[in-house]
C-alpha cells in the first residue's frame, strides 16, 4: 500500500513540476505579477537596518 | 572565522520553519556563537523568544532585520560562528531569496502531504536562481512532522525523489513537545525528559547539516 501511495505522491509532484507556475485564470482578477526568481540582494524596503528583539 | 549562515525557507506556510530555525539554532548555540535572524514580517522567532522568562530566557539572541539583509550578515558573520534566518513564507518580496544568496545552507522543511510536496516545486525553481549568483549554496529538504506509522509519510522517500534536492536522513518527528516548548519561549533542549527524544533528533540532524 506504501508502495502505491509512494506512487501517486511521486507521479502528482511530477505533474507539479510539469506545471508551469500558474498564472491569471478566467474568473480571477490577477493582482500583481512578480517573477518567482527574482533574487536581488535588497530588500525593497530599508526603513531599520537591523533590530535586536530578543533580549530586547 | 566567518559565521556560516544557514537559511530556513519555504514559500508555503505552517511548515515549521521557525520551529526549525529556534531548535536548530539552540542545538548550535552549543557549539558555537549563533544568532537568529528573523526576517519574516510576521515576527514568529522573535515572538517565540520573547516567551520566556528572566529565570528561563531562551538561550540565543534573534534580531529582525528591516533593511539591506545581504550587508546585515555581512556585518555579524565577524561575530557569530553559526547564522540561522528564518526566512518569511513567501518568494514574492524577494526576501527569502535574499537570504538565499548570502547563505552556506538553505533547509526547505516539508510536512509530510501532497500540497506541501507540490508548493515546494516552486522553491526549487527559485533556488536554483538563486544558485546564479550564490554558486555556493547547498540546498536540502527535511521532512517536518514525520509519522513513521503514517502511510503518508512513508511514502515520503518516493516522492522526494522526484526533486532535485536531496533530502536530509535526518528528520523531526510529530511531537507535541516542539509546541509545548515554544509555549514556553524556550527550545526542545530546555524540557528536560520529555524532550529527549526530540533533542536526539535535532542533535542528529546537526551533525548530518555540518558534515554535509
Amino acid at each position: 500500500m506504501t508502495k502505491e501511495l509512494g506512487s501517486k505522491l511521486a507521479n502528482s509532484v511530477r505533474q507539479a513540476k510539469a506545471k508551469p507556475p500558474q498564472k491569471n485564470t478566467s474568473g480571477t482578477q490577477q493582482v500583481s505579477e512578480i517573477p518567482l526568481s527574482r533574487a536581488e540582494p535588497e530588500l525593497p524596503l530599508p526603513p531599520l537596518p537591523s533590530r535586536r528583539v530578543w533580549p530586547d | 572565522m566567518l559565521a556560516q549562515v544557514f537559511s530556513v525557507a519555504n514559500q508555503k506556510g505552517g511548515t515549521g520553519k521557525t520551529t526549525l530555525s529556534m531548535n536548530l539554532a539552540v542545538g548550535l548555540s552549543r557549539r558555537g556563537r549563533t544568532l537568529i535572524i528573523d526576517a519574516d514580517p510576521q515576527g514568529s522567532a522573535g515572538q517565540w523568544a520573547g516567551l520566556s522568562t528572566d529565570e528561563r530566557p531562551f538561550p540565543v539572541s534573534v534580531i529582525s532585520v528591516a533593511g539591506n539583509l545581504a550587508r546585515e550578515i555581512a556585518r555579524m558573520r565577524q561575530d557569530y560562528q553559526y547564522l540561522v534566518i528564518d526566512c518569511p513564507p513567501t518568494l514574492e518580496t524577494g526576501v527569502a531569496q535574499s537570504a538565499m544568496t548570502i547563505s552556506d545552507k538553505v533547509f526547505i522543511p516539508i510536512l509530510p502531504s501532497p500540497v506541501d510536496l507540490w508548493a515546494s516545486v516552486r522553491l526549487a525553481d527559485a533556488i536554483d536562481h538563486v544558485k546564479i549568483s550564490n554558486s555556493r549554496l547547498q540546498s536540502y529538504i527535511l521532512v517536518n512532522q514525520l509519522e513513521p506509522r503514517n502511510a503518508m509519510s512513508r511514502s515520503m522517500s518516493q516522492a522526494l525523489a522526484e526533486f532535485d534536492i536531496p533530502a536530509l536522513q535526518g528528520c523531526l518527528r510529530r511531537r507535541a513537545i516542539y509546541r509545548n516548548s515554544a509555549l514556553d519561549g524556550l527550545s526542545v533542549y530546555c524540557m528536560g525528559k520529555r524532550g529527549e527524544s526530540a533533542v536526539q533528533e535535532v542533535e542528529f540532524l546537526i551533525e548530518e547539516i555540518l558534515t554535509s
